[in-house]
């Protein structure tokens, strides 16, 4: 199963949903697929979706994931990654009217970067990316080293 | 000692819910939007929820003063000492209302944003006791913030 994750924002993201249902369309999809619409309007011809899971479904359907093909939401991405799980995120943008700026074009480019993830911004590129799924080769995630924690407990024990 | 944490839902919420480790050694409980994701959260921990806020939604000010009372009745019944934040929007009345009560506020600018701020985090960073971001990037638009690495 692929799980395909929108996120909760108020804004839709049909880019996403077309390229998938298109994907099915042509058989390009490696397997069955369960996908988390959020707001989006746009009605598939090819699967069912489901506006919105709670965290605990979130987690399930992540893990019984054969991979992971999200927007680029901090945590959808950190839990699939979290559960060694391949991901693939097309971020939102808001040339599109899919969010308020182009912050999911930076955390994409973050997670990319380090080898964690791969980037498709638009359906040729999701394209490319699942047909080679197979060769795509990931890094394993390690959590960053932080003090926050600590840092915000020193403080509360201080007060 | 009572700590309240609030966030909004969704990547926020996700945010919060890896604050818990620092002050699961005190009385915590939750305060968050309703939303089906939020729902069924962890039953073990005390939770509150507040509408959730958009900017774009025509009741938009409804909603607001809606949870300008939610927050004042969360605050008036549970006293918190320290509230600890993560965003977004529909927060800011919590803590500012629990600032002028006298609450000390942590904030934790959102992961999400890595070279520009967010707007609630301007509007907490004038009255945060503590405020820390999670990339070393957001240290000039935040130049008293505390950078101490990230959450994930």
């Amino acid at each position: 199963m692929i799980f395909v994750v929108l996120g909760t924002q108020r804004f839709q993201f049909n880019r996403l949903l077309k390229a998938v249902d298109h994907l099915i369309q042509e058989g390009q999809m490696p397997s069955e697929v369960l996908v988390q619409s959020g707001y989006s309007e746009y009605k598939p011809l090819h699967y069912q979706q489901k506006p919105f899971f709670n965290q605990e479904e979130m987690n399930d359907h992540i893990a019984n994931s054969d991979f992971v093909l999200s927007h680029a939401g901090v945590g959808v991405i950190t839990s699939a990654l979290q559960m060694n799980k391949k991901v693939i995120v097309m971020p939102r943008r808001k040339d599109q009217g899919e969010h308020v700026d182009n912050h999911q074009l930076e955390i994409a480019k973050v997670f990319q970067d380090k080898g964690y993830i791969s980037v498709a911004q638009n359906e040729d590129e999701l394209h490319a990316l699942i047909s080679n799924m197979d060769k795509l080769d990931f890094k394993p995630y390690v959590k960053s080293n932080s003090q926050l924690i600590s840092s915000i407990k020193g403080y509360i024990d201080s007060l | 000692m009572k700590v309240c944490l609030v966030s909004s839902t969704g990547g926020h919420l996700n945010q919060l819910l890896n604050l818990i480790p620092a002050v699961e050694d005190h009385d915590y409980f939750l305060v968050t939007e309703k939303s089906e994701a939020s729902s069924k959260l962890n039953l073990s921990t005390r939770t509150y929820f507040l509408s959730q806020q958009e900017r774009k939604n025509i009741l938009f000010l409804f909603i607001v003063l809606r949870n300008i009372m939610t927050s004042m009745f969360i605050l008036l019944k549970e006293r918190p000492k320290v509230l600890i934040t993560t965003g977004a929007g529909a927060v800011y009345p919590l803590c500012l209302l629990g600032k002028l009560m006298g609450a000390k506020l942590v904030y934790v600018e959102s992961y999400a944003k890595i070279y520009s701020p967010t707007l609630t985090g301007r509007m907490i960073y004038k009255f945060a006791d503590e405020f820390y971001i999670q990339w070393e990037t957001l240290q000039e638009a935040y130049p008293n913030a505390k950078y101490r690495g990230a959450l994930f």
